[in-house]
């Protein structure tokens, strides 16, 4: 797994990259938290994102909860039909806007 | 029954042994031209069945050797796991609330919540020394 970050109009651009497993979640959680103390708006990129178990859920709901926190907006786009399974499986999907594309996320209403 | 369509590995009881995993279970999979949809399914219930006892199972310090044997059959796809862990049937515990509100949501009990969906059968056994867990993926719906 590996992760890149940009910005894009007031968000922070998050590309996650591979696969999220319980091996390296606590990476991700660790790189989540420090983004979610210091951003208020941001959008994942999970065209590339491969797999992910319960942990890594578990990293992006420890995110969410903090942008909440201070009121931002937290969107995803470009997941796999998979993944979004999972999500719905978890009940994830009622947390996470998805969207299919970055225009459509970023230009998505509040 | 072919013996090449069985799989047996053994894993240490470390998360890094979880690369390991996923290699038999790609191997067996494409092996058998077992559809990717279904190939992630197995993948991910196996990565958190193993989760689960690498991190909870053990009370020492101590190597421990987890047994994973994949088999194939006609129409399903039978998977057992087996530690030398300290009794525990994931079965019996509690639902995760999916529809909890995101301040309440915890994350514990997600990993087995998502075997039980991803599956089509979970069974558990005690063992004398252990346990076994034997999870079933029925062939076909993704497969057409």
């Amino acid at each position: 797994m590996t992760v890149q970050e940009g910005k894009i109009d007031s968000f922070a651009l998050l590309e996650i990259i591979g696969r999220v497993t319980s091996e390296n979640s606590e990476t991700l959680k660790a790189y989540l938290q420090e983004l979610g103390k210091r951003e208020q708006h941001v959008l994942i990129d999970c065209s590339a994102l491969e797999y992910i178990s319960s942990t890594g859920l578990g990293a992006l709901l420890v995110l969410l909860k903090l942008i909440q926190n201070k009121h931002g907006i937290l969107r995803l786009f470009c997941v796999s039909p998979r993944i979004v399974e999972v999500f719905k499986i978890s009940g994830f999907d009622k947390y996470f806007p998805i969207f299919p594309s970055l225009e459509a996320a970023r230009r998505a209403e509040t | 029954m072919n013996a090449d369509e069985n799989m047996e590995v053994r894993l240490p009881n470390s998360l890094g042994a979880l690369h390991e995993l996923h290699a038999v279970v790609v191997q067996f999979c494409r092996r058998r031209a077992i559809h990717p949809d279904t190939e992630f399914k197995i993948d991910l219930a196996l990565d958190e069945v193993f989760t689960n006892i690498v991190r909870y199972g053990y009370d020492d310090q101590l190597s421990h050797e987890i047994v994973v044997r994949l088999k194939g059959g006609q129409n399903s796809i039978r998977i057992s796991i087996e530690d030398d862990a300290r009794p525990f049937n994931p079965l019996l515990a509690p639902e995760v609330d999916v529809d909890a509100p995101v301040a309440e949501r915890r994350i514990g009990g997600l990993g087995i919540h998502l075997v039980r969906n991803l599956m089509d059968q979970v069974r558990y056994q005690r063992r004398p020394v252990g346990n076994r867990l034997i999870l079933i993926k029925r062939l076909g719906k993704e497969e057409n």
